[in-house]
C-alpha cells in the first residue's frame, strides 16, 4: 500500500513539475505563446523566420509529455490519435520523437529550427528558454 | 483481354511487393498501428488501409465486399513533399455471385512545395478539398460507412492539376484555395475509363476555409468541364462545430448547367455524439434533389461506430429513405495501418 501511495505522489509530482520549451541558441525565436506552440506541434505551424521548424517529441509513456500535451495542445489521447491518423492519410508525419531529455537538447543544439520542451531543472546556457510552463 | 489482366495482376504483386519489402524494411524500431511505418531511413513512409463491408438493400441480394484497399508511400524533404496511393475497389465481393478485381488505379499522386508558411503549391492527383467529407474520405476516417451523396454528386471528387493555397498567419485561422485542371484524370494514363470521379478534363475551383475555435466554415464555388460537353458550376458550404463529446456537421450544394440548375440542393446535417473514447453514436439527416436524373429522396442515417483502436472502425448504420427500395442496412471494418 505504502508503495502505491510513493507511485501516486510521485506521479503528482512529476505531472507538475515545471518545464520549459528550448530551442537552439541562434535562432531568432525570443518567445512563444501557447497558441503559437499548439500551432507547430501540431504541425500547421512549421516555418519561422524562413527556417523550417523542428519540434521534437519525448516517448508516448514519458509523462513530461503527457503534461505538455495536455497543457499545450490541450487534447486528449484519442483526439490526438485521430489527428494524427488523418495527417498519415494526408502525408503529414507528427513531430520527430527523441528517446530521452538528454536525447532532445543534444539535437536543439545541433539544429536551429529543433524546439523541446524539457524540465526547467535541464535548463543551461546552451539553449534557449522560448516558452515557461507547468507549475513551478 | 489475358494478357491485360496477366499485366494487372503483375501491377498488383509488385505493389503488394513494395509495400511488404517496406514494411519488413521498417527503419523505426516500434510500429504504431495508424500511423505507417518509415522505409529504412529514406524520407519515406508507407502506409494504407483495408474496408471491408456488407450491404443488404430492400428486395436485392445482400453484398459483402473489400470494398476498398489502398497502399500510401509519402514523406517530405525540406520544402518537399510527396504522397503515391494506389487503390484497388471491389477487391473481392459476394453477393449472388463473387468476385474478384486487382486493377490498381491511381487514386492520389501528388508533389507539393511550401515557400513559407503563408503560401505552398501542390501538382497531381489529390482530393478536392470541399466540404469537410471529401478531406477525409476513406472508411476508417469517415464517421459512417455511407458518404453522403453530396459527395457524389456535386463536385469532382479529385482534382487533377495545380493547387495554390494561402494561409493566414494571425489569430484567426483562415485559408484560401484555387486550383486549376486542364487535363483528364492522371488515372486515365493507366486505365481508359474513369474511376471514382467525373470523367473531367477543365476544372477550375476556390475555396475559403475558417477556423475558429470549435467552429470551422467551408466554402468552395468550382467550373468543369466534362468529356461529354457538359459544362458545370457548384457551390457547396459547410460548417463544423465540434467540442469534447459531440460534433455537429453539416454540408449544402447546388450545382448548375448552361440551361440552368442541374442539381438544386444536396446537403446534410450530421450530429455525432462520442459515448466515450471508443463508441459513438451518429445521427444524419440528408436530402437531394436532381433534375437531371429525376431524382429526389431524403432519409435519415443511424450509426454507431466502435474503435476498439483509434485505427480500427466497427461501423454499423440503418438508412430509411422516403424511396422505400434505398432502405439498407451496412455494416463495416476498416483499418487504417
Amino acid at each position: 500500500m505504502k508503495i502505491l501511495y510513493l507511485i501516486i505522489i510521485s506521479t503528482i509530482f512529476i505531472y507538475s513539475e515545471e518545464y520549459v520549451v528550448i530551442t537552439n541558441q541562434k535562432s531568432t525565436i525570443s518567445s512563444l505563446t501557447k497558441r503559437e506552440l499548439k500551432s507547430i506541434y501540431l504541425r500547421k505551424k512549421r516555418y519561422y523566420g524562413g527556417i523550417k521548424l523542428i519540434p521534437l517529441n519525448l516517448s508516448l509513456e514519458d509523462n513530461l509529455r503527457k503534461s505538455f500535451q495536455s497543457d499545450i495542445l490541450q487534447m486528449n489521447f484519442t483526439q490526438l490519435e485521430t489527428y494524427w491518423m488523418k495527417q498519415h492519410y494526408k502525408g503529414h508525419r507528427p513531430p520527430y520523437q527523441v528517446k530521452s531529455t538528454k536525447g532532445a537538447i543534444l539535437f536543439v543544439k545541433k539544429r536551429v529550427g529543433a524546439l523541446a520542451y524539457i524540465p526547467y531543472r535541464y535548463v543551461d546556457s546552451s539553449v534557449k528558454v522560448i516558452y515557461r510552463g507547468g507549475k513551478p | 483481354m489475358g494478357n491485360t489482366n496477366e499485366k494487372e495482376d503483375m501491377r498488383y504483386a509488385i505493389t503488394l511487393y513494395i509495400l511488404v519489402s517496406s514494411l519488413l524494411y521498417g527503419g523505426e524500431s516500434t510500429y504504431r498501428l495508424g500511423s505507417g511505418i518509415q522505409v529504412g531511413s529514406l524520407p519515406l513512409y508507407a502506409g494504407g488501409y483495408i474496408s471491408l463491408a456488407y450491404e443488404s438493400k430492400v428486395d436485392e441480394v445482400s453484398e459483402l465486399a473489400i470494398d476498398d484497399m489502398a497502399l500510401m508511400l509519402y514523406g517530405e524533404e525540406d520544402r518537399v513533399s510527396y504522397l503515391v496511393e494506389m487503390e484497388s475497389e471491389d477487391v473481392y465481393r459476394h453477393s449472388d455471385t463473387i468476385s474478384t478485381n486487382t486493377i490498381l488505379h491511381i487514386e492520389r499522386l501528388y508533389l507539393g512545395y511550401e515557400f513559407d508558411d503563408m503560401y505552398d503549391i501542390k501538382i497531381g492527383k489529390y482530393n478536392s478539398a470541399i466540404g469537410f467529407w471529401n478531406i477525409n474520405p476513406i472508411n476508417v476516417l469517415r464517421d459512417t460507412t455511407s458518404s453522403p451523396i453530396i459527395t457524389d454528386i456535386i463536385f469532382p471528387k479529385f482534382t487533377n492539376g495545380l493547387e495554390v493555397n494561402y494561409h493566414s498567419q494571425g489569430d484567426k485561422e483562415y485559408q484560401i484555395s484555387m486550383v486549376i485542371q486542364e487535363n483528364r484524370d492522371i488515372d486515365t494514363l493507366m486505365h481508359d475509363d474513369i474511376y471514382n470521379n467525373f470523367n473531367i478534363d477543365r476544372y477550375y475551383g476556390i475555396g475559403v476555409y475558417l477556423q475558429d475555435e470549435s467552429w470551422s466554415y467551408r466554402f468552395n464555388g468550382g467550373y468543369f468541364e466534362t468529356l461529354d460537353d457538359l459544362s458545370l458550376l457548384y457551390m457547396v458550404a459547410a460548417f463544423s462545430y465540434s467540442d469534447d463529446k459531440s460534433k455537429l456537421l453539416g454540408e449544402i450544394g447546388m450545382q448548375f448547367g448552361e440551361d440552368g440548375i442541374k442539381i438544386p440542393y444536396a446537403g446534410y446535417l450530421q450530429y455525432s455524439y462520442a459515448l466515450d473514447q471508443k463508441h459513438e453514436a451518429i445521427l444524419r439527416v440528408e436530402s437531394y434533389r436532381d433534375l437531371e436524373r429525376e431524382k429526389r429522396d431524403s432519409f435519415i442515417v443511424a450509426g454507431y461506430t466502435y474503435r476498439p483502436m483509434a485505427p480500427i472502425a466497427l461501423k454499423g448504420e440503418y438508412q430509411w429513405h422516403t424511396i422505400e427500395r434505398e432502405n439498407r442496412f451496412l455494416i463495416s471494418a476498416s483499418i487504417l495501418f
